[in-house]
């Protein structure tokens, strides 16, 4: 499972990131639909997945770390805005996540349905945590850690068992991303 | 290869049927479940129709079957009748939704006469699994601004903590990081009704005087302390009272008289 890469400086080639940009504008509108609308009227035990973790570990792991902090921002950013009263946390937290899906990149395949499973484990738990964390001490409320990890548990559950679902897609996809943004670096490599 | 790829396909399947079967069993109410016999009646329906068909040969108590092209015309007109009446059944309960949603506005702004109120939506419900806040389809051009306390025709919501300019969100009682001053409606004793993660229908009630006597089904209403809610809104009733060793720890759960999980339709109370 473990991953030897060695990395190049790549330059950033604009308009591919534009093209990727704006298919992963259209991804993250989907999700924000199915995330919204559909989910809460099939959760878990009450619990919804969080697809935009997974989208987020994607861009970072296929992608580069400039779109997964870029998305992390813009996606965060959209989420504060629309339901929470402290703007900063989800993006801050989203961008995390990205930076930490291109650490796991270097260190083990994205190949193997269990390495990605386990990367989503990681992401969600530092995701939520780190959000309820920051969140209990911005608004001063005391942790339930109790609850808190029983509904983690459950929400962990539900994004492994997409993971699993839409590995097909998710890698499709990924490596749609990943030829892209290498073909458009061939000319700008900097050797 | 081929081989992996059929356990591939074999893994997706089994997780899926894995999902349906977790999403069912956590949300399907076992005692409304008369679907499944309805099936079983569906499966055993023609053995048993074929089985007395042929006990009723046998017996000669067959003189039914005589008039079954009278029976297969009147069944045709019956169908006909049917489904006029379902047509007529489906507009009926249009106009009835209808009814009920202006009906519900209207009470609400005269329950609470007393106070200037805008009348609002909700139109969505927070994401995550952490948080309640709610989404209002009204925003600074109807004139909402921030803490402004939110109701519905049950009792309180809670208040407003951002206000665009055509949305609002409201920061829900029941939301981890909710608080409100209260008072016990028979004792008159002021305590602290706070929001958890455990339960989006329930309050627990911190700060219990040594001495405050409290019983199962008083009611909680606003205090007014806080300079957020109004004074005397109801909150709901005491569910249960939790009393510990230490009795400066004990605590009270409180049920909320809103429902949030059907909540449609608030106030937004723009005077104190």
């Amino acid at each position: 499972m473990k991953k030897y890469k060695n990395r190049r400086r790549e330059k950033l080639n604009i308009p591919a990131l534009i093209f990727i940009s704006i298919i992963l504008l259209l991804v993250f509108g989907l999700l924000y639909f199915l995330q919204a609308n559909i989910f809460p009227l099939i959760p878990i035990n009450g619990i919804v997945p969080n697809l935009f973790v997974i989208f987020i570990l994607v861009i970072g792991l296929f992608g580069n770390n400039f779109l997964a902090i870029l998305f992390g921002i813009i996606s965060g950013i959209f989420i504060d805005l629309s339901y929470s009263e402290v703007i900063g946390i989800t993006p801050a937290m989203l961008c995390l996540v990205g930076f930490i899906a291109t650490w796991f990149d270097s260190l083990w395949s994205k190949d193997e349905r269990i390495s990605i499973i386990i990367m989503v484990i990681l992401s969600t738990f530092i995701f939520e945590f780190g959000s309820y964390f920051l969140k209990s001490l911005i608004l001063d409320f005391e942790i339930e850690s109790g609850v808190f990890f029983k509904i983690l548990a459950i929400e962990e559950l539900y994004n492994v068992l997409l993971t699993i679902i839409f590995f097909g897609v998710i890698k499709k996809f990924g490596y749609m991303m990943e030829r892209k943004l290498k073909r458009s670096n061939m000319y700008s490599v900097e050797l | 290869m081929g081989e992996n790829r059929h356990i591939g396909i074999l893994g997706t399947i089994i997780t899926i049927v894995i999902l349906i079967l977790l999403i069912l069993l956590t949300n399907v109410d076992t005692s409304k479940m008369s679907y499944l016999k309805s099936l079983g009646d569906k499966i055993s329906r023609p053995f048993q129709t074929g089985f007395t068909n042929l006990k009723n040969k046998v017996t000669g108590n067959d003189t039914f079957f005589s008039t079954m092209s009278e029976l297969k015309e009147e069944n045709k007109k019956l169908k006909k009748e049917n489904q006029e009446l379902s047509e007529n059944l489906r507009e009926y309960e249009v106009i009835k939704a209808e009814n009920e949603s202006l009906k519900e506005k209207m009470n609400l702004t005269e329950k609470y006469a007393a106070y200037d109120t805008i009348s609002a939506d909700v139109i969505n419900k927070d994401i995550s699994n952490y948080g309640s806040n709610l989404v209002l389809n009204v925003g600074t051009k109807d004139g909402i601004e921030e803490k402004m306390t939110v109701i519905s025709d049950q009792g309180l919501v809670g208040y407003i903590v951002k206000a665009n300019k055509e949305t609002s969100t409201v920061k829900v009682i029941t939301d981890p990081a909710s608080s409100v001053s209260c008072n016990i409606s028979t004792t008159n004793e002021s305590v602290l009704c706070k929001g958890t993660l455990e339960n989006n229908q329930t309050l627990r009630v911190t700060y219990i005087p040594m001495d405050a006597d409290l019983i199962v089904g008083d009611s909680v209403e606003t205090s007014g302390v806080g300079q957020i809610y109004a004074k005397g809104i109801h909150i709901g009733i005491i569910k249960e009272i939790i009393t510990t060793t230490n009795s400066t720890d004990r605590y009270a759960i409180v049920e909320t008289a809103v429902d949030f999980s059907k909540l449609s339709t608030v106030l937004v109370i723009t005077n104190k």
